[in-house]
């Protein structure tokens, strides 16, 4: 509410809203003295910023236009690392299933943590277990979770299978070892590995939002669904966003399922950019193409992280 | 000049006491180690192994008797993964934390580049000295770089390509092999496979996911296609001064890849070949589910033995030989000497990681080493065979077919990973998914061959 003051006038005046905010300033200490001294309180910090991550960063885009072998000094040779990848098929291809692993996964979390912790905060029977059940997968270490799923989806002995085959589909479908079905099972064990911080995080936003919201909502007669629908998405949106495009970024630059999985195969069929960079840099010695991979996707994602954010920031106002 | 009085027989006693001195001081000289800049001062050696058994077992066996002739070094050990060895184990070996004996592989980039940057310490001496350069023979040759240096020393030698097979799956295939152990073509072994699948095995069973396995029966099959002289220039012409006599689109070669082709389109491999390893294929087979197995000579003092311990492998393996993709020629088992131990320059106890490595390289330290403790062949030929005691005897019927049948250089095994391997095994993997063609990959290799020796390594 507005803090109202009775002039000399008795009429009702608002507070002079300049004069306070001076105060204030004064009060935390913006003053000029303290702003040098807040500055050079700030210098470790950028140094370290600037060590371990403007280092990296320009070592990178440096490397990215020379030619190494791991060894020994860089050999300059302009821009010819971006035109052999934009004129690589294997490039463009893992390129293209990189943004759709990324994509599928992100929106298969987010959407499946969503109704989890819907579900969840409904208050469904068994909800105190499932909150920490749903969790477990997050913090198993993702090669034994993709070891695990690679044995699971083998032809007839594997976990995916023998359940296909018990509701009397195929169960000798080989899903890991043909290049038009192994991202599939990859997709899937994003998924599952990825879902339960999902699931914690969007809990939180749900049972941020004010429960008389609800029950007001309740009053004037709309159902379970329609909270959800009308009430609860709308006011998550922003958490929602924030996960989706960090999801995006974190499954982007993943290489541990994929690789524990299939190492790339078959055929290069599984091989996201990441895999891609490291087959460059370490069994063929291009760590200059390499390297320009990583460019590239530093700036796809850093494209991504800011529509993200702006995304947010537009549904919080 | 003052004389020397001496009588006879006390000149007899002082030669003596010289001589005795003399030969006493050479013994102790021959115990002491060779190298005159080796310290006695406690020194701890650290070596690279693989993170399987046998390697281990080879470098601690090695290790034990080296530390009972130099009581004052220590030898301590780091584990690198099959993985590691072929990319990431380049940093480490550049890195002020180098190991004193690296493991390279001298078919991977890691090798490679070690080389070209003068990363690794010449073995002149080691290959000079004990006759080294005879005893190990052929593949000397091809260890000696273009500067003349030798930079690294073969460990051993295993066979690969063998077929191994289970004697009780085939005879309830009611499959016959050929008495010389090699399958006459490609037909026959489509039709092995075929018996096995109608008996409920599955045929061959192969790694088809590992980065290695769909390219070693090219290695194998490539060899008995073309001539030696055309085998010779493939393994060479990547070097921009070798002139290029054999192209990748001769015939010889576009059939091999025909063959590979026509066994993966003939159901030889078992379910879901493409997404599982060579561990996981050496289960199915030591499971008794399928009638053979792609794999090597290490194989019977490893996993099989180890399987058998555990009471799954039932059977005693036999072995056949890959078909011939040409009537009449012959397949052989594929030799690789390519885990090689080298010193990197960064190694801080370099005269002692010298001596060491010549030790593992001696006749005492092949037979402790990788006779007695690994179970595989010496890297040298100079080890009686009254000494093969520990070999399984599965693994030296396969010695005694290479004795009889020769054994051919493969490829993949003998060029730089980045232009061989890791080039070629993926090409195959689409060949047998049906996504390329033979002719498509003969292409793509004779490009990357004109790439490679315009733009190196």
């Amino acid at each position: 509410m507005t803090n109202l003051k009775v002039e000399s006038s008795g009429e009702l005046q608002p507070p002079k809203q300049g004069r306070v905010f001076r105060s204030k300033k004064k009060k935390i200490g913006l003053d000029g003295t303290n702003i040098r001294s807040a500055k050079f309180a700030l210098i470790p910090v950028f140094l370290l910023l600037f060590i371990f991550l403007g280092l990296p960063v320009i070592n990178s885009i440096q490397l990215s236009f020379s030619r190494w072998g791991g060894l020994g000094p860089l050999e300059p040779v302009g821009t010819q690392n971006y035109k052999d990848l934009f004129s690589d098929e294997q490039m463009r291809y893992s390129a293209r299933i990189t943004i759709l692993y990324a994509f599928s996964v992100a929106i298969g979390v987010v959407a499946i943590a969503t109704v989890l912790a819907a579900a969840v905060s409904a208050g469904v029977r068994g909800h105190k277990f499932y909150k920490v059940v749903w969790f477990f997968p997050g913090i198993a270490p993702p090669t034994a979770v993709a070891i695990f799923w690679s044995s699971g989806f083998q032809p007839e002995t594997g976990i995916v299978n023998t359940i296909l085959g018990k509701i009397g589909l195929r169960d000798d479908y080989a899903w890991l070892a043909s290049s038009d079905t192994a991202l599939y099972p990859v997709i899937f064990v994003g998924i599952w590995i990825a879902v339960g911080f999902a699931f914690l995080v969007i809990l939180g936003a749900i049972e941020q939002i004010p429960i008389s919201v609800r029950e007001a909502a309740t009053v004037d007669g709309a159902n379970i669904r329609q909270q959800f629908f009308k009430i609860t998405l709308p006011l998550i949106k922003p958490v929602m966003l924030i996960m989706l495009t960090l999801q995006i970024i974190w499954t982007f630059n993943g290489f541990t399922v994929v690789w524990a999985m299939t190492t790339g195969g078959p055929a290069d069929s599984t091989s996201i950019l990441p895999i891609l960079a490291y087959k460059e840099a370490f069994r063929f010695g291009r760590f200059g193409t390499a390297a320009a991979m990583a460019v590239i996707a530093g700036i796809f994602l850093m494209i991504i992280g800011s529509l993200g954010i702006r995304l947010s920031r537009s549904e919080q106002r | 000049m003052k004389k020397n009085n001496l009588p006879l027989s006390t000149s007899i006693t002082a030669t003596t006491a010289v001589l005795g001195s003399a030969a006493l001081l050479l013994g102790v000289l021959t115990s002491a180690p060779a190298s005159a800049a080796l310290s006695t001062a406690p020194v701890t050696l650290k070596v690279q192994y693989e993170t399987t058994a046998a390697p281990e077992e080879k470098w601690k066996a090695i290790a034990s008797e080296f530390t009972k002739k130099y009581p004052n070094v220590k030898i301590e050990f780091s584990a690198i993964t099959n993985e590691a060895k072929g990319g990431p184990n380049l940093q480490v070996l550049s890195s002020d934390g180098a190991p004193d004996i690296g493991l390279i592989p001298l078919n991977s980039n890691v090798y490679t580049q070690l080389v070209k940057a003068k990363a690794l310490v010449p073995l002149n001496g080691i290959f000079a000295a004990d006759n080294t350069v005879k005893r190990i023979g052929p593949p000397a040759d091809t260890l000696k770089q273009a500067d003349g240096n030798y930079y690294a020393a073969p460990h051993s030698v295993v066979f690969y390509n063998v077929l191994w097979t289970n004697p009780d799956a085939l005879k309830k295939a009611k499959v016959t092999l050929p008495a010389d152990k090699h399958l006459t073509n490609v037909t026959q072994l489509i039709q092995i496979s075929k018996k096995c699948e109608k008996a409920g095995y599955a045929g061959l069973a192969i790694g088809g996911k590992t980065n290695f396995q769909a390219s070693w029966m090219f290695d194998a099959m490539m060899p008995s296609a073309v001539s030696d002289a055309a085998l010779n220039n493939y393994i060479n012409s990547y070097k921009e001064d070798e002139k290029i006599t054999a192209k990748w689109t001769d015939i010889g070669i576009l059939k091999t890849l025909r063959a590979l082709e026509q066994i993966a389109k003939g159901g030889v491999y078992q379910k879901g070949y493409l997404g599982m390893d060579l561990d996981q294929a050496t289960a199915v087979f030591t499971s008794g589910k399928s009638c053979m197995l792609l794999g090597g000579t290490w194989m019977p003092g490893g996993a099989f033995e180890a399987d058998t311990k555990k009471g799954t492998m039932k059977f005693t393996p036999g072995f056949a030989v890959l078909p011939s993709v040409v009537t009449g020629a012959k397949s052989t088992f594929t030799p690789y000497y390519g885990d090689a131990f080298g010193v990197p320059t960064k190694s801080k106890n370099r005269d002692w990681a010298l001596e060491l490595l010549r030790y593992s390289v001696s006749d005492e330290g092949q037979r402790i080493g990788v006779l007695e403790a690994s179970g595989n062949f010496p890297a040298v030929n100079t080890v009686p065979k009254s000494a093969y005691t520990k070999i399984p005897k599965s693994v030296l019927d396969v010695l005694a077919h290479v004795e009889e049948y020769g054994a051919k250089s493969g490829w993949t095994s003998e060029v730089p990973g980045a232009y061989g391997q890791a080039f070629l095994n993926p090409l195959i993997q689409r060949l047998q998914e049906g996504k390329t063609t033979a002719v498509q990959i003969t292409k793509d290799l004779q490009a990357e061959l004109l790439k490679v020796r315009k733009n190196g390594l």
